[in-house]
């Protein structure tokens, strides 16, 4: 099911950015999310798999100017912050590749956290998860002038609800590419 | 085997040597025998030969005639002594037996008569000590029997005041019946009014001194040994006046004036 | 000889039996909350008698200590107070608040007493002017306080605050406001508005400011607003941003969490010297502080031992130390004004509840029934606590006494609220 969204997805931004030729923000329209797809699971086994296919071959094929590298959102069990699945991994590297590459390019690290227990552990939460994937971009080399850490907590589920599956899908850090220059 | 077959040799030795001593005694035996025989028969031969010279047919008849008749009579003579002697010998048996008879006769009469004695000696001394007990007895007796008359007066005493404990403890057992019921009247009346608002913990026990009119109405309440807590003295307090009056008492013996509540609150 | 030594025995029996006081022992009381009636007469130009009857009414009942009775049945005024005391004797209550508003030439005033029912006998009587300045809640709320003490002993709460953040989603953008009201949610105001995140408002020790974490920079920082003027300053924490503000209670220091090396560590900023000094240091996260009485100890909430649990520690120097142990997640503690307990958000596996956590007695019980319970606070008398709730996925205020029994939502009509805190 997730492979649908994120499939969808990266049509879609892929399309934007023909046409405009910009970087990528942050505005993600979350209607995109919400209408397209009404059901919602976590991301299973077989699931990663054919993400990863399509993520390897995104990258592969686009113009380096163009920012598609496909899922840019890793999730987390609860109250975990450390990347242990190879699929995260290896987003984390191919961001850390580009951003190697391009010293101007920048991302901003952006935690998240499901709704349930204390605002501010949760904020806490988002933060410690930010943070070690921009520990990991560190240790590959990539400048620490090129990546931003920010916590939202809570205050921005990306699924509304009050399921587990819901608040799976709300224990995320999105890696986004900030403007250059900004 | 060695052993064995060692063992079975000197045994049959030894079995040997038995037989051959066995035989040697026996022969020893028939050899005196025989001597003895050997004389007497000899000595019977020697007297006859003196008198073979002068013996005529007629006297060698007559002679043996003579001889059988001796013979004869020797028999007899020797039948009679064996009869004799065996009557004799019967007699001194019999002798014997009946001697032997009164003998015992006489010891078992000596014996029963000397047990007889003793029994009789037994039962005389027993008699004699119950007679000296029953003696002593009597006597003692007689030293107490003063003492007992005193003492079934004292008797008499105890019997009286025990009817009249008898009676108390009746009574007794009636108060404390009684009593407990009024404790127990006034424990649930006093509870069933005895209202703790949530968060109190108390389990020190704090006493309240109740005073009372036989009505039953409260007239005074103070409060010992409950320091601080608004909240947990006021619900003592409101517990007693909320009671008031109190159940009256089953019976006016029991009915106290002053009354010490202990009120221990929850853990 | 025996027979005397029996003798002996059985008289002093005898006599012992008559006690000179009988001892009793009383060990069964009822739990519960206190009967009470309140009747008031009368009305003001502005009032009538019924508001205020609701207002001591929520009040009382509320705190978990009262019951209050219906007193339709005693609503006629006799003049014989005796009669009166009979009467209300019968109706079962232990007090009993009998109030009258008035006029006494041109000045409005409410005069009111309560009665011991049981003593038959007057507590307290006071009179209270209707003007400007005292309005009805506020009037009301003064009686809630003087009958609630009078009875307990406990210093009463009803006229203190609450602040709260709000969502408004009815717009195209989220609209975030901070909001203080009554403890009852009436006279709620917002002080500050905002398009961005809002978050942990928490009350100055004399209740002057509100220090708060606003998102309107694109990050986490913490902002310090003077109530009477509206006045707002950003505590400096470097180029970091700082969340989970704690004010100390001798006002000299205020404790918040930054993120230093990748871990979140707590810091301590001083007012006087603009320094900041760092409080943890453990791998992971450590926020949340909560001051001691003493402006010494810090409470936190730390992950160190793999799940969220709390820890004290004295700010300046020493070792933490691991306060709580049940369950797989406790954080957000608030200390009580006695320093005897903690609330926390709590999770044993049953969804996340509010719980209080005794410190002498090593003790937690829980004492909400939500599975998404967070940010409890308690009032300043220790007796009830305020916490956030979801109702229809909407966020609600609850108010409930401090063992759970008596929960109340707080009516603040239609807005999605969160994170209340009790002034002090």
């Amino acid at each position: 099911m997730v492979v649908k969204i994120l499939v969808q997805n990266i049509v879609l931004i892929s399309i934007i950015s023909l046409i405009t030729g910009c970087s990528m923000t942050n505005k993600k329209d979350p209607d995109v999310i919400v209408t397209t797809e009404p059901m919602l699971t976590k991301p299973t086994e077989g699931a990663v798999d054919k993400v990863t296919s399509a993520d390897s071959i995104n990258l592969d094929k686009i113009d380096e100017k163009e920012i598609t590298l496909g899922s840019n959102v890793i999730y987390y069990d609860y109250n975990q912050y450390s990347v242990d699945k190879p699929l995260d991994k290896k987003i984390i590297k191919k961001y850390s590749e580009y951003l190697n590459k391009y010293d101007e390019a920048m991302v901003r690290i952006e935690g998240h956290a499901d709704e349930r227990g204390s605002r501010a552990y949760n904020l806490a939460l988002g933060e410690k998860r930010s943070e070690t994937i921009k520990e990991i971009m560190l240790i590959n080399g990539v400048s620490k002038n090129s990546i931003e850490v920010v916590s939202y907590g809570e205050e921005n589920p990306a699924v509304m609800g009050t399921n587990d599956e819901t608040h799976s899908l709300n224990r995320r850090v999105e890696i986004v590419f900030s403007s250059t220059g900004k | 085997m060695n052993n064995n077959s060692k063992k079975k040799f000197i045994v049959t030795i030894k079995v040997i040597i038995v037989h051959i001593i066995l035989i040697l005694i026996l022969d020893l035996n028939a050899i005196s025998n025989l001597k003895k025989n050997k004389n007497s028969f000899n000595e019977i031969n020697n007297a006859q030969f003196l008198n073979l010279k002068s013996i005529s047919q007629e006297d060698i008849e007559e002679y043996r005639k003579l001889i059988k008749k001796k013979k004869a009579e020797e028999k007899k003579k020797r039948k009679i002594e064996a009869d004799k002697k065996k009557k004799a010998e019967e007699k001194k048996k019999r002798k014997i037996e009946a001697d032997k008879k009164k003998k015992r006769k006489i010891e078992a009469d000596k014996k029963k008569k000397a047990e007889e004695k003793k029994k009789r000696k037994i039962e005389a001394d027993k008699k004699k000590k119950k007679i000296l007990e029953n003696l002593k007895k009597e006597e003692e007796m007689d030293l107490i029997s003063h003492d007992l008359l005193e003492l079934e007066k004292e008797l008499l005493e105890i019997e009286k005041y025990e009817l009249l404990v008898r009676q108390q403890i009746i009574r007794n057992s009636q108060l404390s019946d009684a009593e407990a019921k009024y404790i127990l009247n006034i424990k649930s009346r006093i509870e069933n009014n005895w209202l703790l608002p949530h968060d109190i913990k108390h389990d020190k026990i704090c006493a309240a001194i109740v005073n009372q009119l036989p009505s039953g109405k409260i007239t005074s309440v103070k409060i010992h040994g409950c320091t601080g807590d608004t909240l947990y003295v006021d619900s003592l307090i409101n517990a007693v006046w909320k009671s008031s009056p109190l159940p009256i008492a089953p019976d006016i013996e029991v009915f106290q004036e002053n009354l010490i509540l202990q009120f221990k609150g929850p853990n | 000889m025996k027979k005397i030594i029996l003798l002996i025995f059985l008289q002093f029996i005898l006599f012992t039996s008559t006690y000179a006081e009988l001892i009793i022992k009383i060990d069964n009381a009822e739990i519960g909350a206190l009967p009470m009636m309140i009747h008031v007469e009368g009305s003001s130009k502005k009032y009538s008698s019924v508001m205020f009857e609701d207002i001591v009414e929520n009040d009382l009942l509320g705190s978990g200590y009262f019951n209050i009775l219906d007193s339709s049945s005693v609503k006629n005024s006799l003049s014989n107070l005796n009669t009166q005391y009979a009467l209300w004797t019968l109706s079962g209550a232990n007090y009993f608040l009998k109030a009258n508003i008035f006029d006494e030439s041109g000045n409005e005033s409410i005069k009111f007493t309560l009665h011991n029912v049981i003593k038959k006998e007057v507590m307290v009587s006071y009179k209270i002017n209707l003007d400007k300045n005292n309005n009805i809640r506020k009037v009301s709320h003064k009686i809630s306080n003087v009958i609630f003490e009078s009875i307990t002993g406990i210093k009463g709460i009803f006229d203190t605050k609450i602040a709260y953040i709000s969502t408004d989603k009815s717009k195209e953008r989220n609209i975030y406001k901070l909001h203080v009201a009554d403890i009852d949610g009436f006279n709620s105001v917002a002080i500050y508005k905002s398009s961005k995140q809002l978050m942990s408002p928490t009350w100055s020790p004399k209740n002057d400011k509100i220090a708060y974490v606003s998102f309107e920079n694109n990050r986490p920082e913490i902002f310090i607003q003077t109530l009477a003027t509206g006045e707002r300053v950003k505590l400096i924490n470097g180029n970091l941003s700082s969340s989970a503000p704690a004010w100390a209670p001798n006002e000299k220091f205020m404790a918040y969490t930054s993120s230093v090396n990748g871990n979140l560590e707590i810091f301590v900023h001083n007012f006087l010297t603009k320094n900041n000094i760092r409080v943890t240091n453990s791998l992971g996260i450590d926020t949340e502080a909560e001051w001691g009485l003493k402006s010494k100890k810090i409470f936190f909430t730390s992950d160190r031992n793999g799940n969220p649990h709390i820890y004290s520690k004295l700010f300046k120097k020493g070792k933490a130390k691991r306060i709580t142990f049940d369950g797989t997640y406790n954080a957000d503690a608030n200390l009580s004004s006695d320093g005897k307990y903690l609330s926390l958000v709590h999770n044993n596996g049953n969804g996340h509840k509010i719980a209080i956590y005794s410190i002498k007695d090593k003790f937690l019980k829980v004492i909400s029934k939500g599975r998404l319970d967070e940010a409890p606070s308690f009032s300043p008398n220790g007796k009830m606590v305020l916490f956030a709730s979801k109702k229809l996925h909407k966020g609600i205020l609850v108010a409930t006494s401090n063992d759970g029994r008596i929960r109340k939502e707080i009516e603040l009509t239609g807005e999605d609220v969160r994170e209340p805190i009790w002034s002090h």
